[in-house]
């Protein structure tokens, strides 16, 4: 690759006072930084994440004997909805969107974001529909629909209290904050991608997050119509959904799985994406057959929109169409396949080094492999019949989920913290963590197999003694309290070593892509000469030879062009060929306040304050005009 | 890291193996009593010794990985240089390892898994209607199941009699929410869906007494609206038809005869029918065989005297949400309406 | 430098993006419609039926006033002429507004009988969307007036979202007034 950080001391302090934050309180809310924003994106989506595992705690306790009585029926059914819903749409998504905005940019030689305001406004977004959600939680109408929140339970007859419309309208905001940081990401890997960064020789994390960033595009609009018909049922009594006014609650299935099946692969993509660039770096050499995984990769994201009835197999669906969406079920094994051969011969070929990220990555393929076995049994119609909606079912996409994207999660935090801190973590911490998670997941969850072929479903509140459930249970509710212990170990390793850790440098882990190529932590602008590529391990390939016409360009973007301008390069889809200096939008109010302006809006709406939400939905209009209005020609 | 799952996996694969085909008498979808479950134990036995094999390979592949990277890495005895690129080594077999095992190897085995899949699901199929002696409908209800016999005219709730040896149609819908008939012993599930009907086949192949639970989250009761199916030798089902087609006898003990009064006074027949008798209410279970059925508040608690007393007096202390209201009535009201209650069937 | 400053990679590929999953709700609710309409058994049922077919002609004619007018626009911004594009920002605004008030009244003629029928509901969720979008067309046209720019990339953002609600009109069009009439 090319140079790293290059120039004058004082091209880096102009270039740093163009784009820092303003200082202050001030400074902090009209951030648009992405790595200021991608970092409150992880920290808050772990935040979630830890609600979300207390949750999972009281459901566990609840189930740890048969009739226990820790919760009742309806704080049960209000606890799994919540589990479920943070864990989905407040945790995985965010989190792994929030790593893409971070690193993305830094990945592929950009300095931010190209809708900065946009992105903060994502983030703003997140957090109001987050607090609309937990809200929930101080008024006690706690959504209990479950996190598919099928009708017409969840319509206006049969649940008339307001749970579900603190969940329709806080999770529409947070879908409108994914779509938007999406679409961030997406234009940002195809149009500013260093010079040189042919599509060809894009890390996989990057691949990973164009896919999702599509994927999300496409899927989540499907919820949030959805939702919205389901509010507008609730709210005005139309019946999209209630069979007696020709409404039908498939529908609801149908939009809620187009969404649900890609989100499933909206989680998992980036998640692989994360194990690639993990094994590549620890395994110190490139990852085996990287054009079969991209096209591993766009094969699942392209086939998971084909999937979605095999999440309806038990409503009464023709056989043949059954027969059809079981074998592209299946067909997912192959791409799969074809990642996890790529690790190990990766591995295989490699010479690894055992630090804490590689560790996750091992546990995650085997705890995937698995998850992906029962996957392909799941999908297989008839034997569905017997275990949809029972434990077998929690126990496969715990393995998919918790081993097949939180595991990598993990090993993203531990694997690019010293980005962030500038500060190694602690090694002997980090592999017990692992370890007393790996054996605590396993002992929480395989049980659950067991469990399923038993006759127990999923959502019940208890059961009785004398069943066959009470061995498995226990364990399984014991094992839970093992893999809390685990996450605890991992967090006090990451709190202590934010102080303590050796010293990082810009590449502890000799890492072969750009975000290693900046200072640890990066500074405001990221590169000072933004670096040019000519390989697909960068860090790991000699420099590239600059023409003239590139040079011209970046050094004259060693520091700004106009006072204050915040330019970055725009390159082409294709071969990142240089095409023109985009100036990007600074900090601004706006993204806040219009974001409040929303979440106000769906206060009103979800209190009956209509002149409440008509208002604020015309500020809404305000701040977007005042936001992205082009001032005028001085 | 891998040498302790190696060891431990297959261990735990063999006793889940064991595990679930030993005990009998509890819900169990290998354990199957019934044409569905059994075709359906057979595609998973064949998917779970296909799926092992596959698991074991990649714990193999792994192990000898990582063995290999290690050696590899000792190899060297130079200290890495963090700058330098590694040389691809084995690039080559690398290839042909993620192709061979990523790809062939997941197509061979699917494709067993698949043709398995069409002919049990060709065999299974829930939606073809007809072609049974008997047709059985099953609506669901927050929290209970109505079952209807619309050729005998009889109406139960809470439990599924059939007889052996023959395919039964149940046909479902639902009235409220959307429910899900499951009896893992006898076949998989099929949901009840309100303003749809769906389909079922059921086919014991023993006589027996077979425990489901309603398996699509359907509310604050949701896991007690348990289901259960009794399979009778034709003969037995036969007699027990011939039962129920019977209205339940006038009482002619007095304390059940003021009871039967009670029934109508206090306003159980707006919501419970008893055939012969003004009581006709729809929104609750029929109660025209209750002193027979084996559960109260659908699998809930055993059906005896003390329980049903339990439950007319509080309905929700013992199944708390479910759609039935507390009924104020005195000591010897409820004795009376207990001795009424014990007649039916 | 050999490049000059402009937003136009950036800013068009948003509104791709952007588009592409406004688009989307569209679709989900123009998927809502057609599967509605094949377990009901009339659609639209006895005594309902789509809004009035002029208006719809009307919309249609609007739509491609407004789209024409957007795209000549951008045309002129390239030629420079900054009273040109004006009067064509102006007009598209002006198309915007009518079109936004015809698809309301659709959205307010089915509006009486949603309660009763999910016909006249999902007729109205789709008006609804495509009268946003007329809003939304408006407010740019408008603040573009208003400031007097004249930059490729903001008379490219006017001439996308009108190529958007060309995209969202054409199957509400195609579903409401002409597949509710040959039911």
């Amino acid at each position: 690759m090319t140079a790293t950080a290059t120039g004058t001391a004082v091209e880096h302090a102009v270039l740093d006072r163009t784009w820092s934050s303003r200082p202050g309180i001030v400074g902090w809310l009209t951030a648009v930084n992405h790595k200021q924003i991608g970092l409150r994106f992880v920290v808050t989506a772990f935040g979630f994440m830890l609600v979300g595992g207390v949750l999972a705690g009281l459901i566990r306790l609840q189930l740890i004997v048969p009739r226990a009585e820790v919760l009742g029926p309806e704080a049960y059914n209000q606890v799994f909805t919540m589990h479920g819903t943070i864990m989905m749409f407040l945790f995985a998504v965010p989190m792994l969107e929030g790593l893409g905005m971070y690193f993305v940019p830094l990945m592929i030689g950009a300095r931010d974001l190209p809708f900065p305001r946009l992105n903060a406004f994502g983030y703003w977004l997140y957090l109001g529909g987050g607090l609309i959600l937990m809200w929930s939680f101080v008024t006690g109408s706690v959504p209990d629909g479950g996190w598919f929140a099928y009708p017409t339970l969840t319509g206006p007859e049969f649940s008339p209290d307001r749970g579900l419309d603190f969940w329709l309208l806080g999770v529409t905001m947070l879908e409108v904050s994914g779509i938007v940081g999406a679409l961030e990401l997406v234009v940002v890997i195809l149009r500013h991608r260093a010079p040189g960064m042919t599509l060809s020789r894009m890390p996989i994390f990057v691949w990973s997050i164009l896919l999702q960033g599509g994927m999300i595009l496409l899927a989540f609009p499907a919820i949030i119509a959805a939702s919205l018909m389901l509010e507008i049922e609730r709210k005005f009594g139309v019946p999209f959904y209630d069979p007696t006014g020709e409404g039908n609650p498939l529908l609801w299935q149908h939009l809620f799985w187009i969404f649900g099946h890609p989100e499933v692969y909206i989680m998992l993509i980036p998640a692989t994406g994360v194990v690639s660039a993990v094994v590549q770096t620890f395994a110190r050499r490139p990852l085996v057959a990287y054009p079969l995984v991209v096209a591993a990769l766009t094969a699942i994201a392209i086939l998971s929109f084909g999937l979605w009835v095999h999440h309806m197999f038990a409503v009464g669906i023709p056989m043949l169409a059954l027969a059809l969406f079981s074998v592209a079920s299946m067909l997912i094994a192959i791409p799969s396949g074809v990642q996890v051969f790529s690790w190990l011969a990766t591995i295989w070929t490699g010479r690894v080094r055992w630090s804490t990220p590689m560790l996750f990555v091992a546990g995650f393929i085997v705890i995937f492999v698995a998850g992906g076995i029962t996957g392909v049994m799941v999908a297989s119609a008839p034997f569905d019949w017997q275990v949809h909606d029972s434990f077998f079912v929690v126990a496969h996409f715990h393995y998919v989920l918790f081993g097949g994207v939180v595991f990598p999660i993990f090993a993203a935090l531990h694997y690019w913290f010293p980005k962030w801190t500038g500060r190694v973590p602690g090694e002997a911490l980090g592999k017990a963590s692992f370890w007393i998670m790996f054996v605590g997941f396993n002992v929480a969850f395989f049980p659950q197999h067991f469990l399923g072929f038993l006759g127990m479903p999923r959502r019940v509140y208890t059961y009785d003694p004398g069943l066959g459930w009470e061995g498995h249970n226990l364990a399984s509710s014991l094992g839970t309290g093992v893999l809390t212990l685990g996450i605890l170990v991992f967090m006090v390793n990451l709190a202590v070593s934010a102080s303590r850790g050796r010293i990082a440098g810009p590449n502890p882990w000799s890492a072969d892509t750009l975000e290693w190529a900046a200072a640890s932590p990066p500074p405001s602008y990221n590169f000072g000469e933004l670096p040019v590529v000519g390989a697909r391990e960068p860090l790991w390939a000699p420099g590239v030879d600059l023409d003239e016409r590139t040079r011209a360009v970046t050094t004259a973007l060693r520091a700004p062009t106009a006072p204050g301008a915040r330019e970055q390069l725009a390159t082409t889809v294709v071969d990142a060929q240089i095409v023109e200096v985009t100036r990007l939008a600074g900090p601004s109010i706006w993204p806040l306040l219009t974001a409040a302006a929303v979440t106000v809006a769906m206060v009103g709406v979800l209190v009956d304050a209509w002149t409440l939400a008509v208002l604020a939905g015309l500020g809404v209009v305000v701040g977007l005009v005042a936001w992205l209005a082009p001032r005028s020609p001085a | 890291m891998s040498a302790p799952v190696v060891g431990t996996r297959p261990v735990l694969l063999v006793a889940l193996a064991a595990g679930l085909t030993a005990c009998s008498g509890n819900p169990n979808a290998l354990d199957p009593r019934g044409e569905g479950a059994a075709r359906i134990a057979g595609l998973w036995w064949l998917m779970f010794w296909l799926g092992t094999a596959v698991f074991v390979l990649v714990l193999v592949v792994l192990a000898v990985a990582v063995v290999g990277s290690r050696r590899r890495r000792r190899g060297r005895a130079e200290p890495d240089d963090p700058t330098l690129a590694p040389p691809p080594e084995g690039e080559r077999s690398a290839h042909r390892l993620v192709v061979g095992l990523g790809i062939v190897m997941p197509l061979v085995i699917l494709l067993p898994v698949m043709v398995h899949t069409f002919r049990v699901g060709a065999d299974l199929s829930p939606v073809h209607e007809g072609g049974t002696d008997l047709t059985i409908e099953v609506i669901g209800h927050q929290f209970w199941w109505e079952i209807r016999y619309p050729d005998h005219g009889v109406v139960t709730a809470n439990e599924v009699h059939i007889p052996v040896g023959q395919p039964v149609e149940l046909q479902m819908t639902s009235r409220d929410v959307i429910h899900s008939f499951w009896v893992p012993n006898l076949h998989g599930k099929i949901d009840l869906i309100p303003g749809e009907d769906t389909h079922l086949h059921l086919h014991a192949h023993e006589p027996g007494e077979y425990w489901g639970i309603c398996a699509e989250f359907c509310g604050v009761q949701h896991a007690l609206m348990r289901i259960l199916v009794v399979a009778h030798e034709p003969g037995d089902f036969e007699d027990w038809m011939a039962a129920r087609a019977q209205a339940p006898p006038t009482p002619a003990d007095p304390a059940a005869r003021e009871g039967a009064e009670l029934f109508l006074e206090l306003g159980c027949a707006a919501c419970h029918r008893v055939a012969g008798t003004p009581a006709e209410g729809t929104r609750g279970p029929d109660l025209s065989d209750l002193a027979v059925r084996r559960t109260l508040g659908a699998g809930a608690i055993e059906n005896n005297r003390a329980n049903l007393g339990g439950w007319v007096a509080d309905p929700q202390a013992l199944k708390p949400g479910n759609l039935m209201p507390p009924t104020p009535m005195s000591g010897e009201q409820l004795q009376a309406l207990l001795a009424y209650l014990e007649t039916l069937e | 430098m050999p490049v000059g400053p402009t937003r136009l990679a950036a800013s068009s590929w948003g509104l791709l993006m952007g588009g592409v999953s406004i688009a989307a709700v569209h679709g989900s609710f123009v998927f809502g419609f057609f599967f509605l309409s094949t377990g009901a058994g009339a659609w639209p049922p006895e005594g309902m039926g789509p809004p009035s077919a002029l208006r719809g002609l009307a919309t249609t004619g609007l739509v491609v006033l407004g789209a024409g007018l957007a795209a000549l626009a951008w045309r002129l911004t390239a030629a420079g002429s900054l009273a040109g594009v004006r009067s064509a920002h102006v007009g598209a605004a002006l198309a915007g507004g009518a079109a936004a008030v015809l698809t309301s009244l659709d959205v307010a003629s089915q509006i009486p009988e949603a309660v009763e029928h999910a016909y006249p509901g999902t007729v109205a969720l789709l008006h609804g969307v495509v009268a946003a979008a007329f809003g939304a067309a408006v407010v740019i046209a408008a603040v573009l007036a208003v400031t007097r720019r004249v930059r490729r990339e903001d008379s490219a953002v006017l001439a996308g979202w009108w190529l958007l609600i060309a995209v969202l009109w054409l199957p509400t069009y195609a579903a409401v007034q002409i597949w509710s009439r040959v039911q």
